[in-house]
């Protein structure tokens, strides 16, 4: 049973007061010696049955009536038809209100969320206009996106317990309002809903509306109609498929789906839709190549669009949080990037470079001048700049003639920089490291090394599993044996570990001559579509016009079709060169050929240092972070107990129309040995609105945190607006009935919500209760009459 | 003048602890309201004289005799009294219940005071006999104003306790008191129904004449009890938790189909029957009596 006044529920155990009278009354009965004791007795056999019967139906009576008044009182709520049909009727509005960052639409100075806000409040003056009784429930969609990412990442839960309990989203968790009766003055019921701002997420309907559909099917009250307030894009609403199920799931009748426009018509909207470094290795000192891709949203070309960039730098050593001001770091404006002339639908990506001479934490911002969407006129990357990045060139041979093209290219002197730090060691270093020890270098590359200690193995698998990136050189002047004996150990299944995938996952034939037929003109080298070719690729001809590779190691033909690996370069004779290897979380890079002079002359082409060096760049990007995320990412920082404090606070964005940017403290929880782990996260059991805003909210978000030397310590975050909800494009009233079909729904403009609220049925339930309670008084009074609780009048 | 009704009334009655001075006051003040002498139908048939001792009434002393002889001699009639009036008055528990004035013995110990004071002013002759389940008290018919005092005295000192046996006790009265009298029981009938009607059959069959007062208390015949009450028999080990407001019409039924019964009986046998609430003047009792007594002379 549903009431309006749950609270008033309770007093249903006022139905015991009159049989506790009755009790009582029994127990406090006054004693009388009585000589008639015969006529009495009589009396009572002859009338025993029929004076308990009618006590009995006396007490149910007054037990029954008390039951109605508290039940008039507490407003009850019921589904039934028969009920509705002699009393007031309830209708429950459901409004979900699309919270995403498009609806940060603005024109004339209101936003899309704000006429939203206002078709709430029209639905809540048009309720208070009638005599039926009207709840209201809302929920934002960003909380049942955020809700439901939450439940998917429990849903890795250690035990299986956790994982059920937490395997549904609640509608009552993520309800701003839920079953409210609307008063007279909705204003203060209101008063939160109105105070929320959209989100900066890019968040459909269909989580919130599977949390709402069990709410549904148990709401007792006599008409359900669901609102869905949003701002119908053609990129949330064309493929809806999801959507439309979550709709022909709401299995109650009767229910009204009511899709609410908040938005009139389309404005033109600029998006930042990227801003990242172009390379992979980063490094102080080191100019780095800022890409900035605008898009064009709107129906018109825009001209003469100025990019306002700035860097700020956290590198100083005495930095320390200032939430007062926009950043704590110091703050570069940088000359503006000028994009002449941008189509609609289209994007244009132009570069920053930007030369940071201090290694740490550096962040660039990109700002558009504002449009309709200020949401998505923003963006940030993060580039944690370090001195150098180590790469280790393993070298078969004692003198290193291996490494010296490697070492060349990587490292070529002079005032060219490329922030890599080269150190050559030779095979016996990998067996004597620990795995560990390899840790601090990006990637290693193996030279001309033909066989390996299974030590020194296992310490590469170890390596490679966890991020590091291996590149695989063959040597020279090895015949077939040597190879099948050598390298064999590198193709091998590795015992002793979890994982025993081999170094080179496929057999090797050996040493096999290309043959010279260069009539057709194919260069040697043929190049896929991959990030250490991709400088090279889009050319008129092939860079690899010059190269001649002489000889090669050929795979087994039974492994070829090994879905493990895929070719990166491909031969002239359609054999592999260079293959692309996924191990554990990172990639082995194989080069099925020598730099040795007799086998190939790449190491003397031009090509050879751009591929050697996107080489490095590529095996070492997946160890290290993203500049960016969407926002919705959660908010981890990983650290060394023996390094730092767990006390850490993390200073957040400033919300909208305020300066002073919110500060959340975060103490690390400890995770294995010496590590802890700070982390932002929705729990079910604090459902923060701080925490909240922070995981939906645009920005940097500084993470300070204090050396046990008691320096202080920044990591900063960047989390950027999903570049889809800069798109304004609409729907057509044609496609959403298409994108719908099946689902009855009615489309209406926000101005006229609430206008439709019928107002009949003055009838009342409450005025039944009442008139089913009065005739109850009436036969109790008959009952207790007719029990003779009354005396006649003499 | 203060009307001499009032002082029947029981609560008046209750005021005069002494038995003597209640039945002088009763009588006294039901008489004068008659505006009749209390001295008709005095026995008058002369028997012979006899020699005066000290103690005898000097009314009785026939100057004749003395003025011719001067001696003192008393004459002596047939009979010292008009007739004899046996006073039968129920002692048992139940008789000891009453929420008024007076308690329904103590209302029948006064209509029996009263009587017996009536009765000896007009020289009649007055037993008494105070019973429950057997006979407590039993005093003889006498007509001397002495044993007044004796009646009172037996009055004063019972108590109401233990059952009704009228059966048995008629039994004994007839035993007793074997000549012809008028009998004034006065009873609340609670116990043994058949029991009690047959024992006033048997005393009626014996000749006596029979004036009943059925005592009532106010509670037993309205019965006006509204809250849930206990009632627990006085006489019977029974007991009865109720509203009484549930059972009181039939209560109210049974009580009157027996005293319909009672009545029914006293009257087939010609027994003089009058039902008696305590909260009622005692005149009506007295005027009751003195047309019993007035019956009971005719037929003589």
């Amino acid at each position: 049973m549903q009431f309006v006044f749950q609270p008033l529920a309770w007093g249903f155990l006022l139905v015991l007061v009159p049989l506790l009278i009755h009790l009582i009354n029994l127990v406090r009965h006054r004693r009388t010696p009585w000589a008639a004791m015969e006529f009495l007795l009589e009396s009572y056999r002859k009338n025993r049955r029929w004076v308990w019967l009618k006590q009995a139906l006396l007490i149910a009576s007054r037990m029954l009536a008390m039951a109605l008044l508290v039940a008039m009182l507490a407003q009850w709520i019921t589904g039934s038809k028969w009920l509705s049909g002699f009393g007031r009727t309830t209708t429950h509005h459901y409004v979900i209100l699309d919270d995403s960052a498009s609806m940060g639409d603005t024109a004339n100075g209101k936003s899309a969320y704000q006429t939203a806000l206002g078709s709430i409040a029209a639905i809540a003056n048009a309720a208070n206009q009638g005599s039926q009784q009207h709840l209201l429930s809302i929920f934002r969609a960003s909380r049942g996106a955020l809700a439901a990412n939450r439940v998917v990442e429990s849903a890795d839960a250690p035990t299986a317990t956790e994982a059920n309990s937490t395997n549904e989203v609640r509608a009552d968790a993520i309800a701003d309002l839920l079953a409210r009766t609307i008063p007279a003055d909705a204003t203060g019921l209101l008063s939160k809903i109105n105070s929320t701002t959209p989100t900066q997420l890019e968040c459909s309907f269909d989580e919130t509306l599977a949390a709402v559909a069990p709410l549904l099917q148990s709401d007792q009250s006599d008409r359900a109609i669901v609102y869905l307030m949003s701002d119908f894009r053609t990129k949330d609403w064309n493929n809806a498929t999801i959507l439309k199920q979550r709709l022909q799931s709401l299995r109650r009748d009767p229910v009204e789906i009511q899709l609410v426009d908040c938005v009139e018509n389309r404005h033109e909207n600029l998006t930042l839709a990227a801003i990242e470094p172009r390379q992979e290795v980063l490094a102080a000192g080191v100019p780095t190549m800022i890409n900035v891709t605008v898009v064009n949203h709107g129906a018109a070309p825009v001209r003469n669009v100025a990019v306002r960039v700035q860097a700020i730098d956290y590198s100083r050593k005495d930095g320390e949080p200032k939430p007062a001001e926009s950043y704590s770091g110091v703050v570069t404006e940088l000359p503006p990037l000028l994009l002449d002339r941008i189509e609609p639908g289209e994007s244009v990506t132009r570069n920053v470079q930007v030369v940071f001479p201090k290694s740490g934490s550096h962040v660039i911002t990109a700002e558009l001048p504002p449009d309709a969407i200020s949401a998505d006129n923003t963006g940030r990357c993060v580039l944690d700049l370090v001195d150098g990045v180590r790469v280790l060139l393993v070298d078969g041979d004692p003198g290193g003639k291996h490494s010296f093209f490697f070492e060349s290219a990587l490292n070529p002197g002079g005032n060219a920089r490329t922030g890599l730090l080269i150190a050559r060691e030779g095979p016996e270093y990998l067996r004597d490291t620990d795995a560990e020890g390899l840790d601090p270098y990006a990637c290693i590359v193996l030279q001309s090394v033909p066989s390996l200690d299974p030590r020194a193995l296992a310490n590469l698998h170890r390596y490679v599993s966890r991020g590091g990136g291996l590149a695989i050189w063959f040597g020279d002047n090895l015949t077939a044996n040597d190879y099948l004996r050598n390298y064999a150990a590198l193709a091998k299944p590795i015992s002793g570990l979890a994982d025993t995938s081999p170094l080179i996952p496929f057999g090797l034939m050996g040493p096999v001559d290309l043959p010279k037929d260069p009539t057709d003109g194919t260069p040697d080298i043929i190049a896929d579509n991959h990030p250490i070719f991709a400088p090279l690729l889009g050319l008129s001809s092939s860079p690899f016009q010059f190269v001649r590779i002489q000889r090669y190691v050929e795979i087994e033909p039974r492994d070829t079709n090994d879905k493990r690996w895929k070719p990166v370069a491909t031969l002239r004779n359609k054999k592999p060169l260079m293959v692309d290897y996924s191990l554990g979380d990172g990639r082995v890079l194989i080069a099925l050929t020598s730099l040795d002079r007799r086998w190939s002359n790449w190491p003397q082409d031009p090509t050879f240092v751009v591929a050697a060096l996107k080489m490095v760049g590529y095996l070492s990007s997946f160890r290290t972070t993203e500049t960016s995320k969407l926002v919705g990412s959660g908010l981890r920082w990983d650290f060394s107990a023996q390094e730092m404090l767990p006390e850490t606070q993390l200073i957040c964005p400033a919300p909208t129309g305020r300066n002073i940017r919110p500060a959340l403290q975060i103490n690390g929880e400890t995770i294995g040995e010496n590590g802890l782990r700070a982390n932002l996260e929705i729990r079910p059991d604090s459902d923060s609105e701080d925490i909240v805003r922070a995981l939906t909210t645009a920005g940097l978000f500084e993470w300070w945190g204090t050396a046990v030397q008691g320096d202080s310590i920044v990591k900063n975050l960047a989390r950027n607006t999903p570049p889809a909800e800069g798109n304004t494009e609409r729907i057509t009233a044609t496609d959403l009935s298409n994108a719908l079909n099946g689902v009855k729904y009615t489309y209406r403009p926000a101005g006229s919500v609430g206008s439709n609220l019928a107002l009949s049925g003055m009838s009342n339930r409450n005025l039944m209760l009442m008139a089913i309670l009065l005739l109850l008084l009436v036969a109790e009074q008959w009952l207790a009459w007719s029990a003779s609780y009354h005396l006649p009048k003499r | 003048m203060p009307d001499s009704k009032n002082y029947l009334h029981p609560e008046a009655i209750r005021r005069i602890a002494s038995m003597e001075l209640r039945a002088r006051n009763i009588v006294e003040g039901f008489l004068s309201g008659m505006h009749r002498s209390p001295y008709f139908g005095q026995s008058v048939e002369f028997v012979q004289h006899r020699q005066y001792v000290p103690g005898d009434d000097l009314r009785h002393i026939d100057w004749k005799v003395w003025g011719r002889q001067d001696r003192l001699y008393i004459k002596q009639y047939e009979e010292d009294t008009n007739l004899r009036c046996t006073l039968l008055v129920d002692g048992s528990a139940s008789m000891s219940y009453g929420r008024g004035p007076l308690t329904k013995f103590d209302y029948a110990a006064t209509i029996a005071a009263c009587i017996a004071y009536l009765s000896l002013r007009q020289q009649d002759s007055v037993g008494l006999t105070v019973f429950d389940q057997q006979v407590r008290t039993k005093l003889p018919w006498r007509s001397s104003r002495n044993h007044l005092q004796a009646i009172f005295k037996a009055l004063q000192q019972a108590t109401p306790a233990d059952k009704t046996d009228l059966t048995k006790v008629f039994r004994e009265i007839n035993d007793t008191y074997p000549k012809r009298s008028l009998m004034v029981i006065a009873s609340d009938f609670l116990g043994s129904e058949k029991e009690s009607l047959r024992g006033l059959a048997s005393l009626r069959k014996a000749g006596h004449d029979i004036l009943v007062f059925h005592i009532l208390d106010d509670d037993e015949l309205d019965f006006p009890f509204n809250d849930p009450t206990r009632f627990e028999g006085v006489e019977t080990i029974d007991h009865l938790t109720c509203n009484p407001r549930a059972l009181r019409e039939g209560y109210l039924e049974s009580l009157q189909r027996f005293l319909d019964r009672v009545r029914h009986a006293c009257a087939s046998s010609k027994i003089d029957y009058q039902l008696i609430r305590t909260s009622k003047h005692v005149d009506a009792a007295l005027t009751a009596y003195l047309s019993a007594r007035m019956a009971h002379m005719r037929k003589r």
